[in-house]
């Protein structure tokens, strides 16, 4: 018995002496450490903070934040935070609890959508109360994120108050130019053939700002799979209103949208994949899409082009 | 607050609180029970969220706390019409409430976020960031209390029914003409299990629950032959993989709820391998000195049926026995050795012949066979 | 007054099904005190379904069983039991002790823990069936026999009254079946009743002196020397060949 406990151990061991590159989650250094959720908040606050504070980000790109799981080193992070930045409207779900209470002892904590109109947040009809949390392909609402960015991390250096004002109005100067960019890309289609067709809700704010009509397949959550009818009713929708083309998202399957695609070929109607559009999260730096502007652009340019 | 510290304490507590339970739980063969419970849950929020129309009420929780509850009593309900197989019983409940969620889910709340992640928390990660705050003074991690709490009801249950789990795991027939009533005691087993079940997934989530329920037993299984040894022994090793895998986790930078349920699964396979009695190598070994006890005994066998016999030259020669029991030439010889060694035969001129002590001993081991073999006959 | 009680036990108008399908039908036993008594019947005939349903571990369709005239449930203590060796799980992580000491559960009670006159009782009747040395044996490595040894030393511990086996020499080779039979003569000199599922019709003259032939029915029930014919087992085989090697 010993003998061959002394084996399990030897075998044991070199796996917990392996692999001794740990990876620190902050430069050690004087700045503030701040942890936001999604890349989309990463950016934002990178944007505001610039190089006054150490940011690190949970989840990459492509990841969709319903299904995020942490590392051991988020876990470090998020200790070491000064500052948690997150989404809000229960979009990180259970996570927010957490961030509030936390709020409590030593850490700021910032939801970005909290000064948001509620009244303008898009409610759902057969849950009220509950509201879609996918507001950044909306700038206006991103710049209202933005102002909220700024008044948080005023609130954690007041001595830096300066440099993050100016970032900001150097920002909104940009999203106000993404705005526009968005909105004369649209106006290329015509009001009643911009139907945007996707995998999955999360483009009700887009669709609201930019006059198109949003039709997901699957619900806000993406853990829950298309029905047949809504399938079906999708798809008879598609050939009456000549859509062509449908479009697949980063973060969630391509298998549902393509089987509507089948659908739909099977009332004699060909509708085109138009392209892959960020949803959750910003692209990444391999396809140029790593910040929130570059990313709301490529989506755009995707459903235009796929429209037209 | 030391988070490092707190997710390995919090490992430790789900690690014991589970094991005590699952030891039971793995002896009935119903492991499959915790993966159904970590399902069916999603049931019970999916109503009670119907109920309060909040996704954050604390009722989600209850609810999912009632529906583990109807899952094991189903089963066990189902189980004892004695129609089917515990595995069975539970592969009929679980996708039948969980179905039932999902459909519930994409009718009716399809645009809400709405799934287990979203209402337990279920992320040994965040656990040390889910305090207990009143007034400004942190009291810790809210999962230490909570699992503290179910561990010390495990462990009174243990404790206080040791006895009646006992027996009623092993023999329920028994059990009963004693006057231990085994469903009462199976329900609340089970009602144990449901609990630990729903209370380690908000601390730690889905996987290691049934990591942490389903592989220190397996593991303690192999390891000893004491009930209650089972149990201290799952107890240490589910605590011994929840430390070795968050240090593991911190140095790759991985997911610490995955190399857990990875060294689960490590140490199950070392122990499956190098178990000093129970194990594959110690097993295999015993096969093999078995099956040469067996060939060596058909070999005196053979020899003690001929040796008076006239032509004993004939049938007792070296070549001629290669030939009627058709072994190897090799594996013959290792026979002999080994018979040689024990001074049981003795070759002459390429003949083997019985000594005096190997007579006996073949006299006896013969008697013994077909001693036994009339018992079987008489059945 | 006190109320003479000529038979311990008494099953009236039994009847036992699964779905639709009787596996008893209609069964009135009366089984005297102090007798040694074999359930004879073919596969299926329901041998240990009458056992268990006498036992209240399967509920009748319809029928009653009395035992000393009082209900099984205030009799309990007074019944033991020794289950098919095969309805456990031998590779459970206990030892021989263990197992025999669960026959005194009944007695101790909730919440209590066996103590040292139980252990006592329970290495006694260890030697007495002959598993002296096997004490600290893990069950998993016994052979059959010492299995149903290990059964019959729990039904010992238990100090019943009225004992029920249930195939008690299946798969045990000869030295065992001989020494469970002493045993089981042994409690029948001590004045208990002993009522054995037996499935070997040649040894039933020899070891028992009450017999219970069953085919879903009762065929007969009684001593042995007087019901145990060759028309009667024929009946109960539905058979006419000639059963017995006489």
């Amino acid at each position: 018995m010993k003998k061959n406990l002394l084996i399990l151990f030897t075998l044991v061991l070199p796996i917990i002496i392996m692999g001794c590159e740990k990876k620190s989650s902050f430069p050690e250094n004087d700045k503030p450490n701040v942890v936001a959720t999604t890349t989309l908040v990463g950016d934002l606050v990178h944007n505001i903070g610039g190089d006054k504070i150490n940011l690190k980000t949970l989840m990459g790109p492509g990841i969709d934040p319903h299904m995020y799981k942490a590392s051991a080193g988020d876990v470090t992070a998020m200790q070491k935070a000064d500052m948690i930045i997150y989404s809000g409207i229960h979009l990180e779900g259970k996570m927010e609890d957490i961030f509030e209470n936390l709020e409590k002892i030593d850490k700021k904590v910032l939801a970005v959508s909290k000064d948001i109109d509620r009244s303008k947040l898009l409610d759902f009809a057969t849950n009220p109360g509950n509201y879609d949390p996918h507001i950044w392909f909306d700038v206006s609402m991103w710049k209202e994120s933005a102002l909220a960015v700024n008044q948080g991390l005023k609130e954690l250096m007041p001595e830096e108050a300066e440099t993050f004002d100016k970032n900001l109005e150097s920002y909104l100067l940009e999203l106000d130019e993404l705005d526009r960019y968005v909105k004369m890309r649209s106006n290329e289609i015509p009001r009643e053939k911009r139907i945007l067709v996707t995998a999955h809700d999360a483009f009700g704010y887009f669709g609201e700002a930019y006059d198109f009509q949003v039709k997901g397949l699957q619900g806000i959550s993406t853990a829950a799979e298309a029905g047949t009818r809504d399938m079906r009713n999708l798809a008879n929708f598609i050939v009456e209103n000549q859509v062509k083309s449908v479009f697949v998202e980063t973060s969630v399957p391509r298998k549902s949208i393509m089987a509507l695609q089948e659908a739909v070929k099977a009332q004699g109607f060909d509708v085109k994949i138009g392209g892959e559009l960020y949803s959750d999260s910003t692209g990444d730096e391999s396809m140029g899409t790593e910040t929130y502007i570059e990313t709301f652009r490529a989506n755009i340019d995707t459903i235009v082009d796929g429209l037209k | 607050m030391n988070p490092e510290l707190e997710i390995q304490m919090i490992a430790v507590i789900v690690a014991v609180a589970s094991s005590l339970p699952g030891v039971f739980l793995v002896l009935r063969r119903m492991a499959m029970m915790t993966d159904a419970i970590t399902h069916t849950i999603l049931l019970g929020i999916v109503i009670a969220f119907f109920i309060t129309g909040s996704l954050t009420s604390p009722l989600l929780v209850v609810g999912a706390a009632i529906m583990g509850l109807l899952t094991v009593f189903l089963t066990e309900v189902l189980n004892n019409t004695n129609l089917m197989s515990k595995d069975s019983a539970i592969g009929i409940v679980f996708p039948l409430l969980f179905s039932i969620a999902i459909i519930l889910i994409s009718k009716y709340a399809g645009s809400v976020h709405l799934d287990t992640d979203s209402v337990l928390l279920g992320q040994i990660e965040f656990a040390p960031f889910d305090r207990i705050i009143i007034g400004g003074k942190d009291f810790g991690p809210r999962a230490i209390y909570m699992m503290g709490t179910i561990l010390v009801i495990n462990l009174v249950f243990v404790v206080a029914f040791f006895k009646e789990l006992k027996i009623v795991t092993f023999d329920p027939a028994l059990a009963a003409v004693l006057g231990i009533t085994p469903t009462l005691i199976h329900y609340m087993l089970m009602g144990v299990v449901s609990v630990t079940a729903v209370g380690a997934f908000e601390a730690v989530g889905s996987i290691l629950v049934i990591a942490f329920m389903v592989g220190p037993p397996v593991t303690a299984y192999l390891l000893t032959d004491d009930l209650k040894k089972m149990i201290v022994f799952s107890s240490i090793i589910g605590a011994l993989n929840g430390v070795i895998g968050f240090n593991i986790a911190m140095q790759a930078d991985v997911s610490i709820a995955g190399t857990m349920a990875v060294v689960t699964g490590i140490t199950f396979g070392l122990v499956f391998i190098f178990a000093p009695k129970k194990g594959l190598i110690t097993t295999m070994n015993r096969r093999r000195v078995q099956k040469k006890q067996f060939a060596a005994n058909s070999l005196l066998f053979h020899i003690l049926n001929h040796e008076r016999e006239d032509d004993v030259d004939y049938h007792n020669s070296i070549s001629n026995i290669e030939v009627n029991l058709n072994w190897h030439k090799g594996y013959l010889d290792k026979i002999i050795d080994s018979l040689m060694d024990n001074k049981q035969i003795i070759i002459e001129n390429n003949i083997i012949y019985l000594t005096d002590e190997g007579r006996e001993y073949s006299i006896k081991s013969y008697e013994d066979i077909v001693g036994s073999l009339k018992g079987a006959y008489l059945s | 007054m006190e109320k003479e009680v000529k038979y311990i036990i008494e099953v009236e108008d039994m009847t036992v099904a699964y779905n639709v399908k009787p596996v008893l039908w209609d069964i009135d036993l009366k089984i005297p005190k102090g007798v040694l008594m074999a359930i004879i019947g073919p596969n299926g005939a329901g041998k240990s379904t009458l056992i268990k349903a006498m036992l209240d571990l399967i509920k009748p369709v319809s029928g009653n069983v009395s035992f000393n005239g009082k209900s099984y449930k205030e009799e309990r203590k007074h019944i033991g039991y020794v289950p098919q060796s095969e309805s456990v799980d031998w590779d459970f992580p206990a030892s021989v002790l263990d197992v025999v000491l669960m026959g005194r559960y009944g007695k101790l009670g909730w919440f209590k823990r066996p103590k040292e006159e139980d252990r006592k009782k329970s290495l006694e009747a260890l030697e007495k069936v002959d598993m002296g040395e096997f004490v600290d044996r893990q069950i998993s490595e016994l052979s059959g026999g010492q299995q149903q040894r290990v059964f019959l030393a729990r039904a010992l511990v238990q100090e019943a009254d009225i004992y029920f086996m249930d195939e008690p020499f299946k798969g045990v080779d000869a030295k065992t079946e001989v020494a469970i039979m002493n045993i089981l003569k042994d409690l029948k000199n001590q004045g208990k009743t002993v009522i054995v599922v037996h499935h070997d019709l040649q040894t039933v003259e020899h070891y028992f002196d009450w017999v219970t032939l069953l085919n879903t029915q009762l065929i007969v029930s009684g001593p042995v020397k007087e019901v145990y014919t060759e028309e009667n087992l024929n009946k109960a085989y539905r058979s006419k060949g000639k059963i017995l090697r006489r």
